[in-house]
């Protein structure tokens, strides 16, 4: 395949949330604001590109299994220093971070600790490595990873630009004069919906056959 | 009336309709009918025994402190090393026992080994010290509560692991039976399919969320 073709498709048609479906626990659930967007995106660049080249190094001649674990057990080791990092970036994002709403709680602080870490067993390291990304060259599996890595970002960053507009009434943490807050769209249902409606929005936009 | 709590308590605690957690297994395993069982019981088996597993490394061995900042942070290393023993212990029983049916059973066991769902299971079962508990207490009696209020420890993540387990099966059984409708050629195309599924996903969390209304 053309490299320009599978990059652009990494980024827009095979977009890793609104056309395939995968790494969608952290955007249901943390992407509510464009700040927590960014600093997630951060979070699964680092984590993911770094555990998927490094794995492509390790030998195929292990068993399946074994080279599965060895993926997950080196992106739960970058975790570490990407936690610490993100922390020493954006320490109130970082905290903002664990924040989710609850049946019957509402917004409770520290709910939502997991979804960082999560992302060491992310798809991408754990299946899709395999899958997709290892039959590529190492070049190009770099750029492949890149541009999935990046059409990742670019949907969590504008499914919490619509969130943080609509559900807080704030742009980047500014206040923006709306008609109407729908607060529910910053609960994980909320999130759902709304990625159900880009979804359609993403295939409207880049057709493709129906799924069997 | 234990039928209805257990029920209502099976969707106000479940991992997909209020955390999200394991959407994109539930929505391949939604796919097929005949394997779903199949493949909730290996995800109950890898929630039970990982369960089971970190509450010995913690309390049994007393490696208690790795709940504590800044041991923290590694906790995925040790939710992954858990899981990854308890992969190769599931696969090697699969070998042994079923030689012939090994390779068709392979599949739902890598599908099942490492997800959000399981992770998010021991994570919510063992979370790091110095976070806010309230979320740690549902707001109704989970399914096990009151079991669990009799129990020693051990029973108590067992019990847990199998919470979630059985959630993970409800979740998929409520998608699998409308799964072909929303595949049906009167769904707009664009919605048609996965779209579909994420909405119909939101609706049921909308719906468990207003429980509490």
């Amino acid at each position: 395949m053309d490299p320009q073709k599978a990059y652009k498709d990494g980024l827009f048609r095979h977009n890793s949330v609104l056309s395939e479906g995968m790494v969608i626990a952290p955007v249901v659930v943390c992407c509510d604001t464009l700040r927590k967007s960014l600093l997630l995106s951060l979070a699964f660049v680092l984590i993911t590109v770094t555990a998927v080249t490094l794995g492509s190094f390790y030998p195929k001649k292990l068993p399946y299994a074994v080279r599965i674990i060895l993926y997950a057990l080196t992106a739960s080791l970058l975790y570490i220093p990407t936690a610490l990092l993100c922390e020493y970036l954006s320490p109130e994002t970082y905290a903002a971070l664990t924040n989710m709403s609850l049946p019957g709680l509402g917004m409770v602080s520290g709910a939502a600790f997991l979804y960082l870490p999560l992302l060491s067993v992310n798809s991408f390291v754990v299946l899709h490595s395999e899958l997709h990304f290892y039959h590529y060259k190492r070049g190009k599996m770099l750029g492949v990873l890149l541009s999935h890595a990046a059409g990742f970002s670019l949907a969590a960053c504008l499914i919490g630009c619509i969130r943080e507009i609509f559900a807080h009434g704030t742009f980047f943490g500014f206040a923006v004069d709306m008609p109407l807050i729908l607060q529910g769209l910053a609960a994980p249902w909320g999130g759902f919906i709304l990625i159900g409606i880009l979804s359609a929005l993403h295939r409207r936009i880049f057709p493709k056959k129906t799924e069997a | 009336m234990w039928l209805m709590t257990a029920i209502v308590s099976l969707l106000t605690t479940n991992l997909i309709f209020t955390r999200a957690l394991g959407t994109s297994t539930m929505m391949a395993a939604a796919k097929n009918r005949s394997r779903l069982p199949v493949l909730a019981l290996v995800m109950t088996v890898f929630s039970v025994f990982s369960c089971l597993g970190m509450q010995l490394v913690c309390y049994v061995f007393g490696l208690a402190r790795l709940l504590h900042y800044p041991f923290a942070l590694g906790l995925p290393l040790v939710y992954t090393l858990m899981i990854g023993v308890i992969y190769l212990a599931v696969l090697a029983f699969i070998e042994l026992l079923f030689p012939q049916k090994a390779p068709g059973y392979r599949k739902y066991v890598h599908l099942s080994a490492f997800n959000c769902a399981v992770m998010g299971t021991l994570y919510l079962a063992f979370s790091p010290d110095g976070l806010s508990q309230d979320f740690a207490e549902p707001p109704v009696v989970s399914l096990f509560g009151l079991l669990i209020g009799a129990m020693n420890e051990p029973i108590t993540a067992v019990l847990f692991g199998l919470q979630e387990g059985l959630g993970f099966l409800l979740a998929s059984l409520m998608l699998s039976a409308v799964r072909e409708r929303l595949y049906d050629s009167e769904v707009p195309s664009s919605f048609r399919g996965r779209p579909a599924m994420m909405v119909y996903i939101g609706v049921i969390a909308l719906a468990v969320y207003a429980i509490f209304v």
